[in-house]
């Protein structure tokens, strides 16, 4: 029976070329739109996490800081279970380090009469972590110390970014099922017109003994083909998208060493997915309400 | 002879009124049709012949009354149920009914691809019926292509593939020259002498007298009571 369903809704697809172009065309665009954006909100995220791997955070303790002191500090930073790993930098380590990140120019510092940086320790996060509001409550208790001059960790910014790409992602999954829906529309109008034009042969269809089932099963096959072709002209045309941003010269400028990827299989098959069930959905809407009328 | 008479209803209407609005289409109705059974309904234009039709295969329901069909109540019949009782019955328009975009082949096959016959039974049983209708060498054209008579073979040919118990024909030869309409009536004969029950509804009186099958007569909605029955052999 399946194959005979399949068998008429593709010959329905031949009989509407018309209306199953649109149709298609306007769920490419959508799919399009959808998924490029998923590739920027891909992308933007492997950045900010290779951002975030490098992250470490300073916790520069007070002067003339006795030996126990330092290491209620080391006892508090062990104790932190965002902490994977870290380790104490004495200040004359930390000149070294500072001489010889100015080596060319040594003679910034050769002029100094005492040694103006404070001991410190370096810690590493665990990557789960790295979020900006658990980092800057891990600085926050390390700085309630009274041994801890104070936290820092560099790429303030990141968290800032951070928050503007929150907002963006969510702009964008509202976009996406704002153009679902619009892909839900349009396939239900198609489904309408469809049955409007074939209203005489629904008609001698039910009077020979035809299930609404036997009906509607093509038309829903129909919907969900359009949504499977339309998406997949979609994702084509993404790819399209995605070779030119990751050519040379615009890989460069816009991605900061990070390689640019495309969409991950679980994606694309989302996307695939969702461009189907908009078929099947826009088909179901039209269905229960000419059917109900 | 046995009358078809001695044989059990397959249809039993008690009762039955169908009012549109004000208009009275069919007043207090009430009848048998037998198993096997060859019956005209008779009546002028707007008797209710045709209404009286469509309450059989619910293309509308009654106002009023009951109705059975093969002890079927079509007042409590579920929605779900409806085809079930459709396919129950093979029915003839006068406008054919055909669908325009599909070949001759294709809107018989609909039937038995409706009521889900195997489709490797389904191109065997429809040439086999096209050939009975002789029909069989337009299976490939499209209705508009064909004659009004062609096309009545095809609806018949529709109408019998799903080996139904009844058949129901709404003026078939209300738009047939009289060559075209005696091929039609012979196929209804055919099918009733092969068991099924055929109920034509016209006021052609030519194809009445040549049959002499019962005739209800319908005049303004009202199953008049001096039906002239008589009946022929060949049909009983």
């Amino acid at each position: 029976m399946m194959i005979l369903y399949i068998k008429r809704a593709i010959q329905d697809l031949r009989n509407n070329r018309f209306l199953a172009t649109i149709t298609v065309a306007v769920i490419s665009v959508s799919i399009l739109i959808v998924s490029d954006f998923a590739l920027f909100l891909v992308n933007v995220h492997d950045l900010m996490a290779s951002w975030r791997s490098g992250l470490r955070v300073q916790v520069y303790l007070e002067r003339e800081l006795s030996l126990a002191d330092r290491q209620k500090v080391e006892q508090q930073i062990r104790q932190a279970r965002e902490v994977r790993d870290f380790r104490f930098i004495s200040r004359d380590e930390a000149l070294e380090i500072f001489k010889s990140q100015l080596r060319g120019q040594a003679s910034i510092v050769a002029d100094l009469k005492e040694n103006p940086l404070p001991d410190a320790f370096e810690l590493q996060l665990i990557p789960e972590y790295q979020d900006p509001k658990q980092i800057e409550m891990l600085a926050d208790s390390l700085t309630a110390h009274p041994a801890v001059e104070s936290v820092e960790y560099g790429q303030k910014w990141l968290g800032r970014f951070s928050a503007v790409f929150d907002v963006v992602a969510i702009l964008g999954y509202a976009m996406g099922a704002l153009l679902l829906m619009a892909a839900v529309f349009i396939v239900g109008n198609t489904t309408r017109l469809v049955l409007y034009s074939r209203s005489e042969e629904v008609t001698i269809m039910r009077l020979v003994g035809a299930t609404d089932g036997f009906i509607k099963a093509p038309l829903y096959i129909e919907g969900v083909i359009q949504g499977l072709i339309g998406g997949g002209v979609g994702l084509a045309a993404s790819v399209l998208t995605f070779l030119f941003i990751s050519s040379g010269s615009f890989q460069s400028m816009v991605a900061g060493g990070v390689q640019i990827r495309f969409l991950p299989p679980s994606w694309i098959a989302g996307i695939l997915a969702g461009s189907m069930a908009a078929g099947w959905l826009g088909c179901h809407v039209s269905l229960k309400h000419i059917f109900k009328s | 002879m046995m009358d078809a008479v001695d044989k059990p209803p397959i249809i039993r209407m008690f009762h039955v009124h169908r009012y549109f609005g004000g208009q009275k289409a069919l007043v207090d109705v009430t009848l048998d049709i037998y198993k096997n059974e060859f019956l005209f309904v008779s009546g002028p234009s707007g008797a209710g012949k045709s209404t009286l039709l469509r309450l059989l295969y619910l293309g509308e329901s009654v106002t009023e009354g009951q109705v059975l069909v093969d002890g079927m109540n079509l007042s409590r019949i579920s929605q779900k149920r409806i085809p079930m009782l459709r396919r129950k019955f093979g029915i003839v328009f006068q406008d054919y009914k055909l669908i325009p975009t599909k070949t001759v082949y294709e809107n018989v096959a609909l039937v038995l691809e409706a009521i889900g016959k195997h489709r490797r039974l389904i191109p065997k049983k429809v040439r086999s019926v096209l050939r009975l209708v002789g029909m069989e060498a337009r299976a490939a054209s499209f209705p508009p292509a064909l004659s009004g008579g062609e096309q009545q073979k095809v609806a018949v040919a529709r109408a019998v593939v799903g080996d139904p118990d009844i058949i129901l024909a709404d003026e078939p030869t209300g738009s047939l020259d009289s060559d075209s309409a005696d091929v039609i009536f012979d196929l209804l004969k055919t099918f009733h002498n092969r068991g099924g029950t055929v109920v034509v509804a016209t006021h052609d009186q030519n194809l009445i007298r040549k049959t002499g099958a019962r005739i209800i007569r319908l005049d303004r909605g009202h199953l008049q009571p001096s039906a002239d029955t008589c009946y022929d052999d060949s049909l009983h």
